[in-house]
């Protein structure tokens, strides 16, 4: 089952599969966001290249007003589909 | 060689049904979590991008698995008459890529570095994409 929450002030936690179905809930939920925020992918087990596109477009709505996202608990598979696309230099990571 | 095929409907909705007739298919063969993903990722990819380009049909898509030598093969089959050739697309220039801040358009480029294959084939109307991935790399 597919959520998205804020678990504690601008940390938000995903939890399922990220798929192009999920987009306009995410979209709409990372909206709302104008500070620096972490998502937090512990229980996220998967995420399309529609994804990452909705997490690049708010990478550059929130640089562009002098914030960042950090990202943390990654699996295998996501540090791998950010490394082929080179957003690991992109994004802010808590290892 | 072992396949099965099912067919969905021409929406995003599908995606929980196709993953879930993928995860039966491939966890007969494999138990990596990560080529698993890497199979769903570039399934999503193609089918996601015949239902946002392809308007000319609301005819079912077909998914086909096969396992042969190792390998698992998926091909996603649509009804098109002006297909798009998905191994035609430029490479990711990324310099360019960031400093113009695109956001999306990354799929193809990750279907090429994570499967051992792609092919595409149109033929009498029939455009099939077929993708396949050693179960016995990165294990």
């Amino acid at each position: 089952m597919f959520k998205i929450e804020e678990t504690s002030q601008n940390e938000i936690k995903i939890t399922g599969e990220f798929d192009a179905s999920q987009a306009e809930i995410v979209t709409d939920f990372l909206e709302k966001y104008n500070v620096t925020i972490t998502l937090n992918f512990e229980e996220l087990s998967y995420i399309s290249s529609m994804g990452l596109g909705i997490l690049v477009k708010n990478y550059h709505r929130l640089n562009g007003i002098g914030h960042i996202i950090i990202l943390k608990n990654l699996n295998d598979h996501i540090k791998d589909v950010f490394k082929y696309t080179r957003l690991d230099q992109l994004f802010v990571f808590d290892e | 060689m072992i396949e099965k095929i099912k067919y969905f409907r021409r929406n995003a909705d599908q995606l929980p049904m196709i993953f879930h007739f993928l995860n039966t298919f491939i966890t007969e063969y494999s138990s990596n979590l990560k080529i698993l993903n890497e199979i769903k990722l570039s399934v999503e990819e193609i089918f996601m991008n015949m239902v946002r380009h392809n308007k000319t049909t609301d005819m079912d898509i077909a998914v086909k698995t096969e396992f042969s030598n190792n390998s698992i093969s998926i091909s996603l089959i649509d009804y098109e008459d002006k297909p798009f050739d998905i191994l035609t697309t430029d490479e990711i220039d990324f310099d360019e890529y960031f400093e113009q801040k695109k956001y999306g358009g990354l799929g193809i480029h990750l279907i090429k570095k994570l499967m051992d294959d792609l092919i595409f084939n149109h033929n009498d109307g029939i455009t099939t994409i077929k993708i396949t991935r050693n179960i016995n790399k990165d294990v």
